[in-house]
């Protein structure tokens, strides 16, 4: 269906973003001037040693931190420039994230935490409920849907995570670390289902990740080191 | 709904689980606190109507004076008795005594009254213990309060020696005095402590001649209709009737201005401080939230990178606050008004347990625990108890509020 939106748009364009964080009188610098894109319906990895700025690259492509300097696109916007505001309300819209801790309300049930995703956005449960359900289904939670985190093992909760990211149909997938706490097998699975959803729906992702073999399965294989990107070996 | 006022429910009421005990906790932490207040608040007013009730009763709702003995005071009784709210006036004279029973020596009040007005004395009745009748009082007699009698062993039919102020006068002249011998007639008890400690009702005319007051009288005491207010028909009473005389009107209110004035501080004091156990259930749910911001830092980061506004977060804890003190303040009143339609029932039981029935009537004089619901008692303890604990909600939501998403990740 989404054939249109993975035509290759710009969904993501990073642009010489720096960013240092202070430590005591110093201040490291974690990023140093990094460019990256990602178009409609990609997917791509982006791998690094631990301290390389991966995450905060994640963050601030999220717009949940700030960059000292540099561009950050969402398509045609420029969120650095956003109004404070509006800023929690767009990302909600356009991106989806997972995380590694998976971050699942506890008093909520699996089905409640995927909705509560649309909630955030001022989306009507009623319009969103069926989609949840359909989500739910395709990342084989069906029969959970009213279990609480607690009684879900953790691949079941990184799936309903992915649910989640997934409710408001995002133009792009953020997945820091997203199998980081699963099993062989398992993360396996969350990583298909990703990719799956690249295709199906053509959304974007962009992927944090030290598993190789997960990073070689995605469109284009990025490496950060020291804060600067690496030339693609992909 | 928005999903704040969602999520603090859920928060409050966790899917999967009957109840939370956070909330059961907080909720009953207010609920006790409210309950309380408003019990104490409602028995407070109960004893204040009491005995504002036994002012009245014993000494009328307006007392007309001047500035020294008010003499042919007919024409003004009958003034009076015409002026609209009034049901009946009645000349008396007060003063002190010096009692004097099987050498036991009292010093009770003395409060004489004419025993021409039918009404008062009808009303006179009602105080009388043992089946006493009010027309048993003559000028050789005198009723005797419960106090008194219970200090000196009076019964009915005793006869007492009575001594005023002018005898003993007449004892400094080097004259031989004989006091007035005054049976018995009756024990009275109003139940307003201050009077049944130890007063004794005369007749005036009794007291004009102990007192060597003439046909005299000290004051004119009205009973008004009830539901008039006694201040107001006062002051309507100087404005007009007394305008051009030596008169002064002076309701009960004013005649006990002080003692009023403490009943009332009393009441005031009692909630302030009553009110911090309730400050005290707030505190806990400030902590219970705070810690619980504290627990889901995490979770509060994924709220805003999911696309919760920062004020809507802050929104979500604030709720919270409010929420248990809504739901803890009309348990609160609900159990506060469920004990004080049952408290003679709780205290009979406790006094069964206790074996202390007889007291209760011995020394406190009531077999019953006065209450009155004042509808700003509601307000004032509802209002109270919600605002509290919406602020107790506050600090949490502020700092869950403050809290950007990446930081919370990176710290929770």
């Amino acid at each position: 269906m989404d054939d249109l939106r993975t035509e290759k748009q710009v969904v993501l364009r990073v642009e010489d973003l720096r960013k240092t964080y202070p430590s005591g009188e110093a201040t490291i610098p974690v990023l140093k001037g990094v460019n990256l894109i990602v178009r409609g319906g990609e997917s791509v990895s982006i791998q690094g040693e631990s301290g390389s700025g991966k995450t905060t690259l994640v963050h601030l492509a999220a717009g949940l931190d700030l960059a000292d300097s540099g561009a950050i696109y969402w398509e045609e916007t420029d969120i650095t420039k956003m109004r404070k505001g509006s800023l929690p309300r767009r990302r909600g819209a356009f991106l989806g994230m997972v995380f590694q801790s998976f971050h699942l309300a506890p008093e909520l049930t699996a089905l409640e935490n995927i909705l509560l995703a649309a909630r955030l956005v001022g989306r009507s449960v009623r319009t969103v409920k069926e989609r949840a359900e359909n989500l739910l289904e395709r990342v084989g939670l069906a029969e959970r849907g009213h279990h609480v985190p607690a009684q879900l093992s953790g691949g079941e909760q990184q799936r309903v995570a992915l649910a989640r990211a997934l409710i408001n149909r995002p133009r792009m997938v953020l997945a820091d670390e997203p199998t980081g706490n699963l099993d062989e097998r398992t993360g396996d699975r969350i990583l298909e289902l990703l990719l799956e959803n690249c295709r199906e729906e053509g959304t974007s992702l962009l992927l944090v990740t030290h598993n190789k073999v997960h990073a070689g399965r995605t469109d284009r294989q990025l490496f950060l080191h020291y804060g600067q990107m690496q030339p693609e070996f992909a | 709904m928005p999903w704040y006022f969602y999520l603090a429910f859920k928060q409050l009421f966790p899917s999967g689980r009957i109840l939370s005990f956070f909330t059961v906790v907080s909720v009953m932490g207010v609920m006790l606190g409210v309950a309380l207040l408003l019990i104490v608040q409602t028995v407070m007013n109960g004893f204040s109507h009491e005995l504002r009730s036994k002012i009245v009763e014993a000494t009328g709702h307006i007392n007309v004076v001047t500035s020294g003995m008010l003499m042919d005071y007919d024409d003004l009784v009958e003034e009076l008795n015409d002026w609209p709210g009034v049901r009946w006036s009645v000349p008396i004279a007060q003063g002190q005594v010096l009692m004097n029973f099987k050498n036991r020596p009292m010093v009770p009040n003395v409060h004489a009254v004419d025993v021409n007005v039918v009404e008062e004395m009808e009303y006179l009745e009602r105080f009388l213990l043992m089946g006493a009748k009010s027309e048993d009082l003559f000028d050789d007699s005198v009723f005797i309060s419960r106090g008194l009698a219970r200090s000196l062993d009076l019964r009915p039919g005793d006869v007492v020696d009575v001594y005023s102020p002018m005898l003993l006068e007449r004892l400094e002249r080097n004259e031989i005095i004989l006091p007035r011998e005054l049976e018995v007639a009756g024990i009275f008890s109003t139940d307003w402590h201050e009077i049944d400690e130890a007063t004794i009702i005369v007749t005036l005319r009794m007291m004009q001649d102990l007192y060597g007051m003439g046909d005299g009288a000290h004051s004119i005491s009205l009973r008004l209709e009830d539901n008039l207010d006694s201040f107001s028909v006062a002051r309507e009473m100087e404005r007009t009737l007394f305008a051009e005389r030596d008169l002064r009107a002076v309701s009960w209110q004013e005649q006990n201005e002080s003692f009023l004035w403490i009943l009332n501080l009393e009441k005031n004091v009692m909630l302030f401080l009553l009110l911090f156990i309730v400050v005290v259930a707030a505190f806990s749910i400030a902590s219970s939230l705070l810690i619980n911001v504290i627990r889901k830092t995490r979770e509060i980061g994924l709220l805003g990178s999911l696309g919760g506004r920062p004020w809507e977060i802050g929104v979500t804890f604030c709720f919270q606050g409010f929420f248990l003190g809504v739901t803890g303040t009309a348990a609160g009143l609900a159990m506060g008004a469920l004990i004080i339609t049952f408290r003679n029932q709780i205290i009979g039981l406790f006094a069964r347990f206790t074996g202390a029935e007889d007291s209760l009537q011995q020394y406190y004089h009531f077999t019953f625990v006065p209450a009155r619901y004042e509808f700003s008692d509601f307000v004032i303890i509802g209002v109270s108890a919600v605002i509290i604990s919406t602020l107790a909600g506050f600090i949490p939501a502020l700092r869950a509020a403050r809290l950007r998403p990446v930081e919370a990740f990176r710290h929770g």
